[in-house]
């Protein structure tokens, strides 16, 4: 059984700001400062980084406020989730928060650094084949076992927090002409989504993808979801399929998807690094890749979600030396 | 030595920092306060984030300040400083930003992504040999080059500027116990404990230093300024062979010791801060955290100001890769 997924209303979105003041950054919006001879390529970008929240993604706003939300009794059960590690990392920062077990099913090939901090907040991080972790998924596994489950994608509460993220840009440059968002199984994109749809309809929503895993892409053109292969270094986003329940939403929040190249992810996780000092996984990246693709005449005053900055630091060197000679 | 004995400069008045306050906003980033995730030591560690500002360091922020406070007549003939590095971007991204014409003194010695950064902001860059581009920095003036000149540090105005990080921290984390500063100049510290001293004088502000060249720590054993033998390294924005004279009885009236850390343990804070916090920090930015981080600051809520971000790709990598990278030979 598939119930559509709906978008939060204002007053929902609201009270999960409320809530989530002083557990999550209000991030401020930065100029993209770009390589130098970028011209006008790079102008007008404003970057929000989400990685300076604190478990590196803005995954703690949604997760935070649906783990606070859940009666107290079901939450001391313990609370769980699926994860490629960001949501995981979440999920173990409210259970240390709220003194509850955390336990996350994850896939075996997820980063050493996101795995290891799951740990390090005291979560458990359970280690499963991808192919399993969707099959618990598409079975609702968690449906015999005692712990609350935070889906990541449908659970209104989670949709609600990432929306703040929406009034916040919203509230500090009202004037924005078009927010770019990676999407992965797609909560992120609901939730800022729904609120800068209610609060500025004008604004264009461009959801973006690596090529390596376009699942929102392929659904579009299908016309319902359908199952791609995935092979990108963007893990946090590579999910095969947008779910029954959220691609109506999906497809009615977005003005177009759009993907982006391996290379133009390595650049833009390298020029984040070194031109706005800031540490972004290749998730995290997409988002300006697929703005710097644009001129900036045609997509107007950008908004580019950072969204996540757990890399692997061997990784991270070896883009760091992409272009060293 | 010098043409002219510079003047010691007072604490920096509340509402001086106040007024800068205003004046930057708009120009300069009100960054963020974010907590570090370091389970592993005694205090509660946070990070005051000044890598995100516009040019990659806090320097717009005195910059801004002097370039907004000075009046047209003065800026007619536009403005000129002596930098090497961040205070070049800070003084030439202002000046842009007002409309006015810049010129940078740079040593001959100043590599070319440091010269290409200013002439992207419309700098006009002069190169001195090093002595005459010191000079300028020690005498505030630059013979031979028009426009009113702004001191990298020694400058009220640019003191002030960098002051508003003192009024932003105590904004976020009104009861913070220890405020750890980097230690070049001078100014950032001084502005910053002006803030602090006024606004909750129970509260510590140290400077911190690298092992390798700490004219502060010695200065303060010693009781009067002292020149030190330096050993150049890949921590470049800190760490003069001396101090500004005219910083030293602000940073002995206003500053509660100074931290000195080895250079491993910052090419260390530089990678816990990539990982840990997704930040990217030069090494005199990493400095506050290496210091934090021996627990020679203490316990309490400790805030280590990230003063600046700007390091080049080839020896980022090498320290994420676990170096640490020795003095150029």
């Amino acid at each position: 059984m598939t119930a559509r997924v709906g978008r939060p209303g204002l007053d929902a979105i609201r009270l999960a700001a409320e809530g989530l003041r002083g557990i999550v950054v209000h991030t401020p919006l930065v100029a993209y400062r770009g390589d130098p001879g970028d011209g006008d390529r790079s102008a007008g970008i404003l970057l929000k980084p989400e990685i300076h929240q604190p478990v590196g993604s803005f995954k703690l706003r949604g997760v935070f406020h649906a783990v606070a939300s859940l009666p107290a009794e079901a939450r001391e059960a313990g609370i769980a989730t699926v994860s490629a590690g960001n949501t995981a990392q979440a999920l173990a920062w409210a259970g240390r928060h709220f003194g509850v077990p955390a336990r996350s099913l994850m896939p075996d090939t997820a980063p050493r650094t996101k795995i290891d901090a799951v740990r390090a907040l005291g979560g458990e991080p359970v280690l499963v084949p991808v192919a399993e972790l969707f099959r618990y998924l598409r079975e609702r596994g968690w449906e015999s076992e005692p712990y609350a489950f935070i889906d990541p994608w449908t659970n209104r509460d989670v949709l609600a927090g990432h929306a703040s993220l929406g009034l916040e840009i919203l509230d500090d440059r009202p004037e924005v002409e078009t927010v770019y968002v990676p999407v992965g199984g797609g909560g992120l994109l609901a939730g800022v989504g729904s609120a800068i749809r209610q609060l500025a309809p004008s604004v264009r929503l461009v959801a973006v993808e690596p090529e390596g895993c376009p699942s929102l892409h392929a659904a579009l053109d299908a016309g319902k979801p359908v199952t791609v292969p995935c092979k990108t270094i963007c893990d946090g986003v590579a999910v095969p399929y947008i779910t029954e329940e959220m691609f109506p939403l999906l497809s009615e929040l977005v003005d177009e998807v759009v993907l982006v190249s391996e290379r133009a992810v390595r650049d833009a996780v390298r020029s984040l690094a070194l031109e706005n000092k800031i540490v972004a996984e290749p998730s995290g990246a997409l988002a300006l890749a697929a703005a710097l693709a644009v001129p900036a005449s045609e997509r107007g005053e950008s908004v580019c979600l950072v969204t996540g900055g757990s890399i692997d630091r061997d990784l991270l060197v070896e883009i760091l030396s992409d272009d060293a000679t | 030595m010098r043409p002219t004995d510079p003047i010691p400069l007072e604490p920096i008045p509340l509402e001086a920092i106040r007024a800068a306050r205003e004046r930057i906003a708009g120009l300069a980033l009100r960054t963020p306060l974010i907590r570090l995730d370091a389970p592993e030591s005694p205090a509660e560690i946070w990070l005051k984030l000044e890598t995100l500002q516009p040019i990659g360091s806090f320097k717009l922020r005195g910059a801004g300040n002097a370039i907004a406070a000075a009046t047209p007549e003065t800026l007619a003939g536009g403005v000129v400083t002596a930098s090497a590095g961040n205070m070049a971007q800070g003084v030439a991204w202002a000046a842009r930003e007002r409309g006015v014409a810049c010129t940078v003194a740079m040593p001959e010695s100043a590599p070319a992504t440091k010269r290409a950064a200013v002439e992207r902001l419309g700098g006009k860059i002069v190169s001195l040999p090093y002595d005459a581009w010191w000079r300028a920095i020690e005498t505030g003036r630059c013979p031979g080059v028009d426009g009113a000149f702004v001191h990298p540090v020694a400058d009220a105005a640019v003191i002030a500027g960098n002051g508003t990080i003192g009024l932003e921290i105590l904004d976020d984390l009104p009861d913070a116990d220890t405020v750890l500063v980097p230690y070049g100049g001078g100014g950032l510290s001084c502005g910053i404990a002006s803030a602090i001293r006024a606004l909750r004088p129970e509260a510590r502000v140290v400077a911190c230093e690298v092992d390798t060249a700490a004219p502060l720590a010695a200065s303060l054993e010693a009781g009067e300024p002292r020149e030190i033998e330096r050993i150049p390294s890949f921590v470049d924005g800190i760490g003069g062979k001396s101090l500004l004279p005219a910083m030293w009885p602000l940073a002995r009236a206003l500053l509660a010791g100074s931290l000195v850390v080895p250079l491993a343990e910052v090419a260390a804070a530089i990678c816990l801060l990539a990982e840990r916090a997704r930040v990217v920090a030069e090494g005199a930015g990493a400095v506050a955290v290496a210091a934090a981080l021996s627990g020679r600051a203490g316990g309490g809520k400790i805030v280590c100001v990230i003063s600046g971000g700007n390091i080049d790709a080839a020896l980022l990598a090498r320290i994420l890769a676990g170096e640490t990278p020795e003095a150029p030979r």
